[in-house]
């Protein structure tokens, strides 16, 4: 479009002129670039936490009905794995419990291999963790295996390290931002877990007192002081970063 | 960065992966910023409708498509034009020209920003929509196709609209006698 004229002779603003200066016009504006964005990261991470927190509250509230049918499906599911179990068991190829118990191990492990965010991360570490310390504690009173023991030690411990260790790395973070109320739930997770580990240790010291369990002495003891050590770190941890707080 | 390098951060951040999402906050929050607090002209508000608009992309990471046709950078402005007209329709108080902040203060250039005042008056002026396209348009340097998918509209409707608002701005100018320069 050309310049048109005005009454008294001056050029008028063309488009192409408007829109070049529009184009040059300086609309740069200083703004809190970096604190927004770690407000908004914390939110985010804020956000994941309250989704976890809700699922495991819709976990919890599952109606009877659906209790009962799942109950019912997971019952029937039971008895196929353990007739063809038992099946194959007689014909010695395998014993069924160990392998349901071996497929839990190994969703468990794919879903902490999984590029989740944080919160959730730490949700299926504490829910992992629990997991362990319950099949720890029926191994030390229900199985004839020492191996079973053995393992089932060594893999809750281990569990429990990481759980730790992840959980205390988020907290971290958390209080580096200053969001004191998302470090204040992994503060939470980390008590159930120094909880988790105190039970555990006076399961065993029970154990080591009753000589109920011979075998495993010498795993039991190693246990106890890892258990014990790991229960010091998670109340360190909790220590530590309220006082940062 | 180039758009492949963009959408691979989007792709990162869409799995939940916080560091890729704060590298596309650095990289667009100021454009984005820029362009809210032309529409609020507060910059409080404009903080918080840029972390508000930053949130809302998060959570809308997994349902984002990309076009070959539009850089990502089209999506958030839409997120943030949404999020501004969201914002106006809410808002119940009616702004007084006095709560309207003096940008020149927070501009990065303040000096070059006061020898452009008077076409920011002008565009204070405008209606809401014209000033947008001209700011995405012209500001922002949206072309057409990804104003009209910004805006909702056509690329006929993007030109007329382009049209009418420029016809707008210069008759506001004319008007505070700056019609020539």
């Amino acid at each position: 479009m050309t310049p048109s004229n005005s009454n008294n002779g001056r050029k008028k603003i063309s488009d192409e002129r408007l829109t070049s200066l529009l184009k040059k016009s300086p609309a740069s504006f200083k703004f809190n670039q970096k604190r927004i964005k770690e407000s908004l990261l914390g939110q985010i991470e804020e956000q994941q936490l309250n989704k976890a927190a809700e699922l495991i509250k819709e976990r919890t509230k599952v109606s009877f009905l659906k209790r009962h049918r799942l109950a019912t499906a997971f019952g029937t599911a039971i008895l196929v794995a353990a007739g063809s179990g038992a099946a194959l068991s007689q014909a010695g190829i395998y014993q069924p419990a160990s392998t349901i118990n071996a497929l839990g191990h190994v969703q468990e492990e794919v879903m902490l291999k999984l590029p989740l965010p944080a919160a959730q991360k730490a949700d299926i570490q504490m829910r992992v963790a629990e997991n362990r310390a319950r099949k720890l504690e029926q191994a030390l009173e229900q199985s004839e295996s020492p191996h079973t023991r053995t393992e089932a030690l060594h893999e809750s411990s281990e569990i429990m390290s990481q759980a730790i260790d992840q959980i205390s790395g988020s907290k971290q973070k958390q209080v580096e931002r200053g969001r004191s109320e998302a470090a204040d739930k992994y503060s939470t997770m980390l008590e159930r877990l120094a909880e988790l580990a105190n039970q555990q240790e006076q399961k065993v010291e029970e154990l080591i007192e009753s000589g109920v369990v011979t075998d495993n002495n010498a795993e039991l003891n190693n246990h106890l002081s890892k258990i014990k050590s790991l229960r010091l770190k998670a109340e360190a941890q909790i220590e530590l970063t309220s006082t940062e707080q | 960065m180039k758009e492949e390098q963009v959408q691979k951060l989007v792709q990162q951040a869409a799995r939940g992966n916080h560091e890729a999402f704060g590298r596309i906050y650095d990289l667009y929050a100021p454009q984005v910023f820029n362009f809210v607090l032309s529409r609020v002209r507060n910059k409080q508000q404009a903080e918080d409708i840029l972390q508000t608009v930053f949130l809302k992309a998060w959570n809308s990471l997994a349902k984002y498509q990309p076009n070959p046709k539009a850089k990502f950078s089209t999506w958030l402005f839409q997120i943030a034009n949404f999020t501004v007209i969201d914002y106006w329709r809410t808002k119940k108080e009616v702004v007084e020209l006095d709560k309207l902040e003096n940008l020149a203060e927070f501009a990065v250039e303040p000096k070059l920003y006061e020898n452009y005042d008077f076409l920011w008056q002008a565009f204070e002026e405008l209606p809401a929509d014209y000033a947008t396209i001209l700011h995405l348009r012209f500001i922002q340097d949206l072309d057409v196709s990804e104003c009209a998918q910004v805006l909702g509209k056509t690329h006929v409707g993007i030109r007329v609209m382009q049209h009418r608002a420029l016809k707008s701005l210069k008759k506001i100018l004319s008007k505070n006698g700056h019609d020539t320069f």
